[in-house]
């Protein structure tokens, strides 16, 4: 068995992206791309722009890969560049959200028989009605899988706040959202 | 042991709230404690019930694929930016330096003097004021003696 494989995959290709190997920055990508620009997504709520977040993100891996620290976890490392590039984009005012409804109209037009783009769309409404920090959590924890100290390490934050962070969310959620299901207001 | 089970609701609640039902989203040092207050306790099961609904909206929320092409994008920009740079040729450096001398702001009185000239010519060239002297003598002698003169009448006082 070789040494390697004991270690984690990311580690392995990080040694070999330090010495220049183009092939593992691919690898690096393959393994990492779709969890960034999905969160990238969740994030800014359009496609275009996540592709270009998480082109971004990679290429700051790239560009700083002699100075890689090895004790660093790279997937961590990765979502809070992201992040940090949403955040900065949000203050530009560049990302456009075009792709997210208006929540109202669409919660008017969903009474009755409710189509199944209207909920995407009312659940994607609600996701972008979140504040900045709440839909980051659930955006790392909810759907990319992230555990609660990996999502407190992304947002420099402690567990606790990250736990504070996710039931905000999710409070509000149900809020937004209770108009489509008559159990998520059920305290 | 009575406290311990008046303390776990509270922290199972907690659990359920932030994570949601999944218990693949729970802290594992909470998980089993969860699952047990779920399968014990019936407001805990309702509850659990009810993050359950929630998360399966969640699940409906669009999600996006990368595109295939975006891997070969991003290593073609790491590459260009290996890429040495091409230094530019002797003419590239001359023009270079010339447009950045000429957008220095000290030229710009210079432009502004040259801009006045060139509006001069162009005006003078297209404005020929009235220079015939006999035509303006006409116009005053009209004026005198409150008749008509032409070129010629005015051209006979001389």
């Amino acid at each position: 068995m070789k040494p390697l494989a004991r270690t984690h995959p990311d580690e392995a290709l990080m040694e070999r992206l330090r010495g220049g190997d183009a092939g593992a920055f691919g690898e690096l990508i393959g393994r990492h791309l779709g969890a960034v620009a999905g969160f990238a997504y969740r994030m800014v709520g359009n496609a275009a722009e996540a592709d270009d977040i998480a082109q971004e993100t990679f290429l700051r891996l790239w560009r700083n890969r002699a100075v890689w620290e090895p004790r660093a976890q790279l997937r961590t490392w990765l979502f809070r560049v992201a992040r940090n590039l949403c955040v900065d984009r949000f203050r530009r005012r560049e990302v456009v959200t075009d792709e997210f409804p208006e929540l109202a109209d669409e919660r008017r037009s969903a009474s009755g028989e409710v189509q199944q783009r209207q909920v995407e769309r009312i659940v994607a409404g609600a996701l972008a009605a979140l504040p900045e920090r709440q839909r980051a959590a659930i955006g790392l924890v909810y759907y990319e899988g992230l555990s609660n100290i990996e999502a407190a390490d992304v947002l420099s934050v402690n567990v606790e706040a990250i736990e504070s962070l996710l039931a905000r969310a999710r409070r509000n959620l149900r809020e937004s959202l209770r108009d489509l299901h008559p159990h998520l207001g059920e305290e | 042991m009575a406290a311990r089970d008046d303390e776990a609701p509270a922290r199972v609640e907690d659990v359920l709230r932030a994570y949601g039902a999944h218990p693949v989203r729970w802290p594992s040092q909470d998980r089993a404690a969860v699952l047990g207050a779920a399968r014990e306790t019936l407001d805990v099961a309702r509850l659990r019930q009810g993050e359950a609904a929630l998360d399966r909206l969640l699940d409906r929320a669009p999600s996006h694929v990368a595109p295939a092409g975006l891997v070969a994008r991003i290593q073609a920009a790491a590459m260009h930016e290996l890429a040495p740079r091409q230094a530019p040729s002797r003419w590239q450096a001359l023009r270079a330096a010339l447009v950045d001398a000429l957008r220095r702001p000290q030229w710009r009185p210079a432009y502004a003097l040259g801009g006045a000239v060139m509006l001069g010519v162009v005006a003078g060239s297209v404005w020929t004021p009235v220079a015939d002297e006999q035509v303006a003598a006409a116009d005053f002698l009209s004026v005198a003696f409150a008749r008509d003169f032409d070129s010629t009448d005015a051209g006979d006082l001389e």
